[in-house]
């Protein structure tokens, strides 16, 4: 079972953190489509949060169709590349910023886009040298 | 989860049990104290000294009969009842030690024990210490007499002995009045002996003053000092149905002052608490009397106090006086109290010393004056 | 006398209910007119300074304190004299007192009086505190009493538990195992939990809902996720010049406009998505949404009622 990491002193409310960490672990492929997620009370004791939290955050992922619940058992994440979307539109808004900021600068196009391929180049070694897995990110 | 939780749910029997047994070294304690006072200073004694301070004078002699006491009993008794009189202050104010902290009354009030239960659970738990050291004692004595041969005199001492059971029994009861009202130990002992001193002091020097003391009409000099009535039966006969209905007056007023506390009252000085103005007339009256015939002994001793000018002044600046000291000792601000509230009692006290005084020569007839 | 001290199905759903509430010592008003609602199985705060109240509150909620007017309920029945609504409720107050000088004679002690007692949650809780058995009570530190006197309480198993007070003196070791004993007894046995405090730090990340405190007076209460989104911080850069009343216009609920050279620093009350709806339309260089701290998100509420925040977070 894997548990999310929160950060206390970071004062984003436990549940937005909770819910982000879940999408990211299942973006990194650390729990799979059809894992059963920690129940309420397991979270809640294993980190020393609300339960109340953990209960909001889970409601809030099944409606957003990133988990479903199984009646007497518990909760799933869910098979649903949507999953991505979230992230995609993220990392978007991220590119539009960088974006702006490229032409104001007046740094072209082309050089904008050697950027990128430079930093995910950069990421990839600093990974491969922490030993991690490539998780088909960046092929 | 609110189920069928008042059939096995502690109560009584829980307070009286947790109760009795934070008191159990203390009784045992005394226990041992009256063994030593009565039946092991008999057996040191011993029977044939026993016989000869007794032969001379006995139960038979008028002295002694009124109060079923012989000449070696009797500083026996009185050592007894200083016993008992200790052994109330000390068990009473162990049995209701936790009143006056605040942090014990947020516990116990707390503890799913109705404030009735409490009550009763510890005051039972009080009767029952007293009712073990007496008993014990009784059986012991009882022991040594049979051993002599003269279970008699233990039989017409024990009238004696019962009297003081009851009067123990009646300052039990008073005092629980005062650790229901009071804030503090300190302030309940202080102010049970104060209230005792005051009203037996009062009386006397109203009957003095009146010339009513010859006959000593102890019922109403000793209705609000029941310690005295541990002592007073060695010299004096007393009635001995009054200590059972003040008995039950007494403890019927302690319930009820214990049930209205509130757990606010924990750690609190006297003087602050809103029912201390009611007592303080009657530290107006013992300053008043006290120092009204003081003076007047003291400048104008042959006439008669009530027609003499000098006791009236001294009454009026002893009961000042005996506002300022109560007011003080008692913790009470001065600086916050409304003046109301401290002339007030004065005037009761002088009320009361004006209404007693008329009471004592309408209801009492004067002795017959020498001169 | 049912009619007096039941009411509604409705109020028994919730735990605890204030009910215009109000206790005097004298002159001095404690708590005035004070009504709100705790639900079962939640996690509560009650903030304010010292003298605001706290405390009087809590001990109105365990039956020490009579109301001078209205009424504490729990589950619908007044708490004051109520022997078997006081089976279910643990008050740890800030200076714990103990009637034995162990911690075994005091849970002998507790066993012989509550019937929820739970042995075997007692052992287990023993295993986690650093806490001896045959320690003498008395000897221990303020802080290590406190944790003896959760400990004796949540081994009682109850329905609701009154904290005054309760992570002040912990370390933080202890101060996470404390949270963690707290968060499974409320996700297992439904405990619910009133924690009296000052300090927000310590409660804002454990508790679903808050009551502020001030003066005896409940100036609100609200879930916790909710009193933080709120209000919103940002930081933006734009490239051309952007003013408060053009943010204005376009819909925007603006506490606080201010400028730091090409950074705009603002304050609003309006949900994240609005907000980045308005602004990505003046196409930002930079955007920055940060949550607010629950004392920051306090300041500003109560600057807005106008009230002195010095007077009340001490």
């Amino acid at each position: 079972m894997v548990y999310p990491e929160i950060n206390l002193q970071s004062g984003v409310p436990i549940y937005l953190q909770l819910k982000a960490s879940f999408r990211r672990m299942a973006a990194l492929g650390l729990i799979k489509a059809h894992d059963q997620l920690p129940s309420v009370r397991q979270l809640a004791s294993e980190l020393g949060i609300n339960p109340n939290t953990v209960q909001k955050a889970y409601g809030e992922m099944e409606q957003e169709n990133l988990i479903y619940a199984v009646p007497g058992k518990g909760n799933y994440l869910s098979d649903i590349p949507e999953n991505k979307e979230l992230e995609k539109e993220e990392i978007r808004r991220i590119f539009r910023s960088a974006t702006h900021l490229a032409w104001l600068a007046g740094i072209s196009s082309e050089e904008l886009h050697r950027l990128l391929d430079g930093t995910i180049e950069e990421e990839l070694k600093a990974k491969g040298k922490k030993g991690e897995l490539d998780h088909g990110i960046g092929n | 989860m609110m189920t069928a939780i008042t059939q096995t749910a502690p109560g009584l029997g829980w307070v009286f049990g947790k109760s009795f047994q934070r008191m159990r070294s203390l009784m045992l304690l005394f226990s041992f104290l009256f063994l030593l006072a009565m039946p092991i200073a008999l057996l040191i004694i011993g029977r044939d000294n026993y016989l000869t301070l007794v032969s001379s004078y006995n139960f038979l002699e008028p002295v002694f009969r009124e109060q079923n006491l012989n000449q070696v009993l009797w500083p026996l008794h009185l050592l007894l009842a200083l016993i008992s009189l200790v052994a109330v202050a000390v068990l009473a104010s162990a049995g209701f030690r936790t009143f006056y902290l605040q942090n014990a009354v947020d516990r116990e009030s707390s503890m799913p024990l109705g404030s009735n239960r409490q009550f009763l659970g510890r005051a039972l738990a009080l009767l029952a210490a007293f009712c073990f050291i007496f008993a014990v004692n009784a059986a012991v004595t009882f022991a040594v007499f049979a051993g002599w041969g003269k279970i008699a005199h233990f039989f017409t001492y024990s009238t004696a002995y019962l009297r003081l059971f009851a009067a123990t029994l009646e300052l039990l009861a008073f005092s629980l009045v005062f650790l229901a009202l009071s804030g503090t130990l300190f302030d309940a002992v202080l102010t049970c002996v104060g209230i005792q001193f005051a009203w037996a002091s009062s009386v006397f020097h109203i009957l003095g003053m009146t010339n009513r003391l010859t006959d000593l009409e102890t019922d109403i000099l000793w209705l609000l000092a029941p310690a005295a009535r541990l002592f007073i039966p060695i010299l004096l006969p007393v009635s001995a149905w009054q200590s059972l209905v003040m008995i039950v007056f007494w403890s019927i007023m302690a319930w009820f002052f214990y049930k209205k506390r509130p757990a606010e009252y924990a750690g609190v000085r006297n003087g602050q608490l809103p029912w201390y103005p009611v007592l303080q007339p009657f530290f107006v009256l013992l300053g008043g009397t006290l120092l009204g015939s003081f003076v007047h002994g003291l400048f104008a001793g042959e006439q008669s106090t009530l027609r003499s000018p000098v006791f009236y002044m001294g009454l009026v600046a002893g009961a000042l006086l005996g506002q300022v000291v109560s007011t003080v000792v008692s913790g009470k601000q001065l600086r916050k109290t409304k003046i109301a509230k401290e002339i007030l009692p004065i005037l009761g006290g002088l009320t009361f010393f004006a209404l007693m005084t008329g009471l004592v020569c309408l209801c009492m007839a004067p002795a017959a004056t020498p001169w | 006398m049912a009619s007096e001290t039941e009411i509604q199905t409705e109020e028994k759903a919730q735990i605890l209910t204030a009910d215009r509430l109000s206790k005097h010592f004298g002159p001095v008003k404690a708590l005035d007119r004070v009504s709100c609602s705790i639900e079962g199985s939640s996690i509560f705060g009650l903030i304010g300074s010292n003298g605001a109240g706290k405390s009087t509150f809590l001990r109105l909620a365990a039956g020490v304190y009579k109301p001078t007017a209205g009424r504490m309920l729990y589950r619908g029945q007044i708490v004051y004299e109520n022997a078997r609504a006081k089976q279910e409720i643990q008050f740890v107050s800030d200076q714990p007192f103990f009637h034995f000088d162990t911690l075994y004679k005091m849970s002998k002690f507790n066993r012989s009086l509550y019937l929820g007692w739970d042995q075997a949650l007692y052992e287990e809780l023993l295993a986690i505190f650093p806490l001896g058995e045959n320690d003498r009570l008395d000897r221990m530190s303020r802080g290590m009493q406190r944790q003896a006197a959760v400990l004796l309480a949540i081994a009682c198993n109850p329905s609701l538990l009154l904290l005054d007070e309760a992570f002040d003196g912990l370390d933080p070791v202890m101060r996470q195992n404390l949270k963690r004993i707290l968060a499974r007894q409320v996700a297992d046995r439904h405990l619910t939990v009133l924690i009296a405090s000052q300090n927000l730090r310590e409660l804002e990340d454990f508790c679903d809902h808050v009551g502020l405190l001030h003066q005896g007076g409940l100036l609100f209460v609200e879930e916790l996720d909710k009193l933080r989104l709120s209000i919103v911080k940002i930081q933006a850069a734009f490239p051309q010049p952007v003013t408060e009343s053009h943010l204005r216009e376009r819909g925007l609920d603006i506490l606080q406009f201010r400028t730091r050279g090409s950074l705009i620093e603002i304050l609003a009350r309006s949900s994240e998505e609005e907000i980045h709806r308005v602004l990505e339309e003046l196409h930002p260089l930079l955007l920055d949404v940060l949550p607010l701290s629950l004392e920051e998100v306090f300041i500003y509420e109560l600057s807005l009622k106008s009230y002195a925040v010095s007077d009340l977070l001490a």
